[in-house]
């Protein structure tokens, strides 16, 4: 199933336990990640972030696989029924880290999602065609 | 749920993904005449139609002795929007990612 997702893949120049490093520790999140983050990596904690908009999310994390993989769920505070799904993936190359990011919209149960994303995009310009003819 | 959560789930169909093509293409349409073409009955068209326009993905209007169904494309520009601003957020993320890892080892 291809879920509601944006996915983003970066190269980064540094070996992987530092790029982990970056992810699994509370003070070097805050370099990159959001600037407020109270949140211990370790699989089932449960913390608070505030993104650079301001928002305030809710954060538990589901799985910690050290140096390859973080996977957590959020929301914003004020609206649990928002919730995404982030997982980062760690990939080693020679000298430097692939990252991929995977960010899911979830959608409550009884409403599950298939492939939406391209299709979305698809109709979105199928309607902005038609707008304009 | 979120309006934007409404949207995700009622395109997550895909004969409800066929019937928002039809009426963008075509214009308002009856159930009737959207279930001619489609491998449902006019009763599974119109529950379609339903979860489209809790969506705020479709209106109705009667006319006549039947009721005309009209595309709404506003709420598709949430969706993108909101996968517009997510890709964004995390290229900012992963930037900034790759310059504090770069300055922790400023050697490598």
């Amino acid at each position: 199933m291809d879920d509601a997702h944006v996915t983003r893949t970066a190269t980064v120049p540094a070996p992987i336990d530092d790029v982990w490093d970056a992810v699994a520790d509370t003070r070097q999140l805050e370099a990159w990640l959001a600037p407020q983050v109270d949140l211990t990596v370790e699989p089932g904690a449960t913390g608070r972030v505030v993104d650079d908009d301001g928002v305030v999310r809710d954060v538990v994390v589901d799985d910690v696989q050290p140096g390859r993989r973080l996977a957590l769920r959020s929301w914003p505070s004020d609206r649990p029924d928002a919730v995404s799904r982030v997982e980062i993936e760690l990939v080693p190359a020679v000298s430097h880290t692939v990252v991929t990011v995977t960010e899911t919209r979830l959608v409550p149960v009884g409403r599950a999602i298939a492939g939406w994303t391209g299709r979305v995009l698809a109709l979105a310009f199928v309607a902005t065609a038609h707008v304009r003819v | 749920m979120s309006n934007l959560d409404l949207v995700f789930a009622a395109l997550a169909d895909p004969t409800r993904r066929t019937v928002v093509r039809r009426l963008v293409a075509d214009g308002p349409t009856s159930a009737t005449v959207l279930a001619r073409d489609l491998p449902v009955t006019r009763q599974a068209v119109v529950k379609h139609l339903q979860a489209l326009a809790d969506a705020g993905l479709v209106s109705s209007a009667r006319d006549g002795r039947e009721v005309r169904y009209a595309a709404q494309t506003a709420p598709l520009a949430d969706a993108v929007a909101w996968i517009a601003a997510t890709g964004v957020q995390w290229d900012t993320r992963l930037d900034r990612l790759a310059k504090h890892v770069s300055r922790v080892k400023p050697d490598r």
